[in-house]
């Protein structure tokens, strides 16, 4: 129940900025520009270019630190774990031992530099998320699809069923913490107990949320009806995408700098 | 005192831009036995403050005694969902199960009762609500009606035994009959059995006829607490706060203000019948 109020991955952090304002098709593409760049990056140079430009973005978003952390608690288990898999079971030039375990060089660089990139990929990504509301983002994620139409790719009902899919994952929360709630009141344990049990308690949070959901899509598509809703073809929208001059300026810096990292990177 | 809460505030997202303080220092007990109707504009915090009262969420500040224990520390959270069953909105969306009575037997069954002790538990609570235990023990909750589902969700609360139970809105989307029927069961087991209830409700109606005590909750603090006569007096101030008062309460309040000596406590309709042809034959005379 706490769980999903501490969960920040993903979520839309509302304030002004200027990265808020700025066009959501060039948060996507430059996504994938800095994803890519980490990709390509292989050494610590590179990765301190992209640190450093990242802190700028996040300062220029006005996001706070603590939630970019608490964005990254789910993945802690994960980067551990990579870094114990290569720290001890990479071969190479041993630089400390513990025990029977051995620590070589090659292990440590490469465990280090792939948490390193793990979470700087994490960081970037609920970038996006945080100053990008799901509208946005789907409204932008059709812009970029548009011209994949001519090769007969639904660009309009892709980013319509990811706009419904986003917009009852809220509700969806709402709703099975409403229902564990009620199970918790009739003496429930969803925290402990044997895997037989455990089974068991989830079944009754499983079933009613399924009824639940299938009654939701069974009104939604009700109402999408009676307002003629049939597809992408003809339709206007409320919100225009522009890009604007800062948007420009934006892309120009952002390519600046991961220019620079790969250089940086490569060398 | 069943339930006491101190100096109780809740806060959703603390520490967020999201953050929103639900409840502010909140203090209130309810005794054995008593009918508690608790009122207030949407938004206002009921439902979150309900959830304290079983340990569902715990007070950001102040405490909560159950029997004069804390919660956690002095009383464990299964005994306490024990003592206090919470019926939410909409119950019938918590049924799972393919029998109403395996439904009904979920809570007993979680607090480990013998397979006799389950359907001695079954067969009242059911009868509680007013279904016949033949009739409906093998049926499937999902073939009901709404407000049967409604009684069987209710009578599965009821199945966990509890001295008290909080029901928010548990006639709203019910039609007349279906609201009628969960009232004069709710009615019966706070007279027969002496359960203590807790009532959430948007119609005042309701709750002044059945209620001993009416608590009003407003921006997550306690505006008034009293008798509904008491409260429903204070006509001008719930209008203000977006509630209703009972439309008899509303009329006798009316009559009194042009001068008709009509008592102001009446909330039954052959009540206030009586004493408006009372008032009107003293003023006749």
């Amino acid at each position: 129940m706490r769980a999903f109020s501490k969960l920040t991955i993903g979520q839309y952090y509302p304030v002004k900025s200027l990265l808020h304002e700025a066009d959501p098709r060039l948060k996507i593409v430059l996504l994938f520009f800095i994803l890519t760049t980490l990709f390509v990056v292989n050494n610590f140079l590179g990765f301190i270019f992209i640190s450093f430009f990242l802190l700028m973005t996040i300062l220029a978003a006005k996001i706070p630190f603590s939630w970019i952390l608490r964005g990254l608690r789910p993945i802690i288990f994960i980067v551990l774990f990579t870094l114990i898999i290569h720290f001890f079971f990479t071969a190479g030039k041993p630089i400390a031992t513990f025990g029977p375990l051995v620590v070589t060089e090659e292990g440590f660089k490469n465990g280090t530099l792939l948490s390193v990139r793990f979470i700087l990929l994490i960081i970037v990504t609920s970038l996006l998320t945080f100053t990008t509301s799901p509208i946005e983002l789907t409204d932008g994620i059709e812009s970029l699809l548009t011209p994949l139409k001519k090769i007969k790719v639904p660009a309009h009902e892709l980013a319509m069923m990811m706009t419904i899919a986003l917009r009852f994952i809220p509700s969806l929360l709402l709703e099975t913490d409403r229902i564990m709630k009620a199970q918790v009141s009739r003496g429930a344990d969803f925290e402990s107990g044997n895997l037989f049990k455990r089974a068991r308690n989830l079944i009754s949070l499983l079933i009613p949320l399924f009824i639940g959901i299938f009654k939701r899509a069974d009104e939604l598509a009700l109402a999408m009806e009676s307002r003629c809703y049939r597809g992408g073809e003809g339709r206007t929208r409320l919100r225009v995408l522009t890009m604007r001059h800062g948007d420009w300026l934006i892309g120009m810096v952002t390519l600046l700098f991961l220019i620079m990292a790969i250089f940086a990177g490569r060398l | 005192m069943l339930i006491e809460l101190k100096n109780v505030s809740f806060t959703y997202m603390p520490d967020t831009p999201l953050a929103q303080q639900a409840i502010k220092n909140v203090g209130f007990s309810v005794r054995t036995g008593e009918f508690v109707g608790l009122v207030g504009p949407t938004g206002s915090g009921k439902s979150t403050l309900i959830q304290h009262f079983n340990g569902l969420l715990e007070p950001l500040a102040g405490e909560v005694l159950i029997d004069g224990r804390r919660i956690g520390s002095e009383i464990s959270a299964l005994l306490v969902r024990q003592k206090i069953g919470v019926v939410f909105q909409f119950p019938e969306n918590q049924l799972f199960e393919d029998t109403v009575f395996k439904d009904v037997a979920f809570g007993p069954r979680n607090l480990k009762c013998s397979d006799e002790e389950i359907e001695e538990r079954v067969r009242s609570a059911l009868k509680m609500v007013g279904l016949d235990y033949f009739e409906f023990k093998d049926r499937s909750p999902f073939t009901l009606s709404g407000g049967e589902m409604r009684r069987v969700a209710i009578a599965g609360v009821l199945a966990m035994n509890p001295s008290c139970l909080v029901l928010d809105e548990p006639t709203s989307g019910l039609d007349s009959i279906g609201k009628r029927e969960i009232l004069t069961h709710l009615e019966r087991l706070n007279k027969e059995h002496g359960l203590t209830i807790i009532l959430i409700s948007h119609d005042m109606n309701e709750i002044a006829r059945m209620v001993d005590r009416v608590v009003v909750l407003n921006e997550g603090k306690i505006e008034f607490d009293g008798s509904p006569k008491e409260v429903f007096l204070k006509r001008d101030d719930l209008l203000k706060m977006g509630l209703d008062v009972p439309e008899y309460a509303s009329l006798l309040i009316k009559l009194n203000e042009r001068g008709f000596d009509v008592p102001l406590d009446l909330f039954e309709l052959n009540e206030v019948k009586d004493s408006i042809v009372c008032a009107l034959e003293r003023r006749s005379r």
